[in-house]
């Protein structure tokens, strides 16, 4: 089934076109990944998905329902969880808080399959450890951590993970892919990206190619891993 | 300075502190999570206080006049606050800081004519209400028991915005927001929401502000060009957007005032832009405020 379907948007920066007819899609149960250079208009992506740089044309449909123009806590609220490249851990909220934040009324509680604060605990022992502690006070990969968790607290059907492995030491790198693949084996649908084609390449069934702002490679991974010359590219690796 | 006078100017000055500490608290807080700099705040504060007026006068038939007073003219202001924010400040949140600037000073003329049209020109009294008239001798000095009325309702105050913000779901969420809007929004929180609640809070605290102050004071055209300047030194000696600066502030400004005006009087009002410039090149960001 059709999780996420983009068609041809058009998003801006004030007076600078960044996405230029940009269309992806992203089936239930897939993990797809966009890939490209920095400043091709990865994050622009994301951001335009969640409404806070809304595309001034084209659609955007989530389960077939038009969400474009729709304020970001109301995305939110159908399903949608972005993890940011740049984490934005709340300093004055405790590590807790900074979970429970994202519960949102009246959603699935743990009998029904919902994210809680122990399965987070399982999936993140660490942020067990630090659940008293401010936000402000983790390490990077600890941090990380917590962006994930506490956008999973509000149980996404569509998880969008912005750069996930940007400035972590390889060591938290593979944790934090250990993890991602856990929550793909629960059924997640996530779509990341990445400039990182290693972990990329690691963690998803697809890929699609970012070049100035539209779609200039897309198809399964085995053909990426297959097609070296794709890489260099696009990627120059 | 005999310790009759000493302790009555400290009481005094604590007393008037605690009110500007209201105003100022909600100006701080709208500051800090909507980041407008409300320059009607004090016109809501003097809209409160001529509510004040209004309701002990209308109801002066029934006892406890005052008391009704104080139920309804804080909510009513926190009302015309949410009026102005869904539909005023809400448009001008993505324009420039000026914009923000020429719609609240707008607003200052806009509710400064309102209270002249309805209530007038003149100097209006509201008496301090039974149990709080009066006065009580401690260690042989005699003290209004309204002003010790007004530092209890600060302290409460003081705590119960602390609690609120740092122990319930809503405060949570306002510390979110306040951090980053943009993130707080893309967690599901209904970000308009929590401005125009921040809104309607800081605009109550000003509208109690100025339903407590008439009873010791008088309800003048004026008073709200007064009080925000006077909220202004005291965010920037306790630190904007820090609720025990605003504290520590009012507390301190209300003591200047208080002993300035006995002391040196003519001097009375400078006291507190001399504190101010010291605070600033000292500390730039406030006593009790954050370094950026």
């Amino acid at each position: 089934m059709r999780l996420l379907e983009v068609q041809g948007i058009n998003t801006y920066y004030g007076l600078s076109h960044i996405l230029f007819d940009l269309s992806l899609e992203v089936y239930e149960g897939e993990t797809v990944c966009l890939l490209g250079r920095n400043g091709v208009g990865k994050t622009t992506t994301l951001r335009s998905i969640m409404g806070l740089t809304p595309p001034r044309s084209g659609t955007i449909k989530l389960y077939g329902k038009e969400v474009r123009g729709k304020q970001p806590f109301e995305i939110a609220r159908l399903g949608v969880g972005l993890v940011p490249e740049d984490r934005i851990i709340f300093p004055d909220l405790t590590v807790r808080e900074n979970l429970e934040i994202a519960v949102k009324k009246g959603q699935k509680r743990k009998q029904d399959g919902g994210w809680t604060i122990e399965k987070i605990h399982r999936l993140f022992p660490v942020l067990e450890a630090r659940d008293k502690q401010w936000g402000g006070t983790l390490s990077g990969g600890e941090q990380q951590m917590l962006t994930i968790a506490r956008t999973l607290m509000g149980n996404p059907r569509l998880l969008l993970l912005d750069e996930p492995s940007e400035g972590l030491a390889p060591m938290v790198t593979r944790v934090i892919e250990e993890q991602i693949l856990a929550l793909k084996k629960e059924g997640l649908t996530i779509l990341l990206s990445e400039q990182n084609s290693n972990f990329a390449l690691n963690v998803s069934d697809r890929a699609y190619i970012l070049e100035k702002g539209q779609i200039g490679w897309q198809g399964p991974i085995h053909e990426l891993r297959e097609k070296p010359e794709i890489m260099m590219t696009y990627l120059g690796v | 300075m005999t310790w009759e006078a000493l302790a009555g100017q400290t009481l005094s000055g604590i007393s008037v502190g605690m009110v500007l500490f209201l105003i100022a608290a909600g100006l701080s807080i709208i500051f800090g999570t909507l980041k407008v700099l409300n320059l009607a705040h004090g016109s809501l504060y003097m809209t409160g206080s001529f509510l004040c007026y209004g309701l002990t006068s209308l109801l002066s038939q029934i006892p406890g006049a005052y008391w009704w007073a104080l139920l309804f003219a804080p909510i009513l202001v926190a009302v015309l606050g949410g009026i102005i924010e869904i539909f005023l400040l809400r448009r001008i949140y993505d324009q420039e800081m000026l914009y923000q600037y020429i719609l609240t000073f707008a607003l200052i003329l806009i509710l400064g004519d309102a209270c002249k049209f309805l209530f007038g020109v003149g100097y209006q009294t509201v008496a301090a209400p039974w149990p709080v008239n009066g006065k009580v001798f401690l260690w042989g000095l005699s003290f209004p028991v309204y002003n010790l009325f007004l530092i209890g309702c600060g302290l409460a105050v003081f705590l119960g915005l602390i609690v609120l913000m740092r122990y319930t779901a809503l405060g949570r969420n306002v510390r979110a927001v306040t951090y980053n809007r943009e993130m707080a929004n893309a967690l599901g929180i209904n970000v308009p929401k929590v401005y125009t609640g921040v809104f309607m809070l800081g605009s109550y605290l000003a509208g109690l502000a100025g339903t407590l102050m008439p009873p010791m004071s008088v309800v003048a055209l004026g008073s709200d060009m007064a009080v925000i300047i006077e909220c202004f030194i005291i965010v920037v000696i306790g630190g904007l957007g820090s609720l025990p600066g605003a504290f520590l502030g009012a507390i301190i400004l209300g003591l200047l005032n208080a002993f300035g005006i006995y002391i040196i009087p003519k001097l009375a009002v400078a006291f507190a832009f001399m504190l101010m410039i010291v605070v600033l090149i000292i500390r730039p960001w406030g006593l009790l405020g954050k370094p950026e």
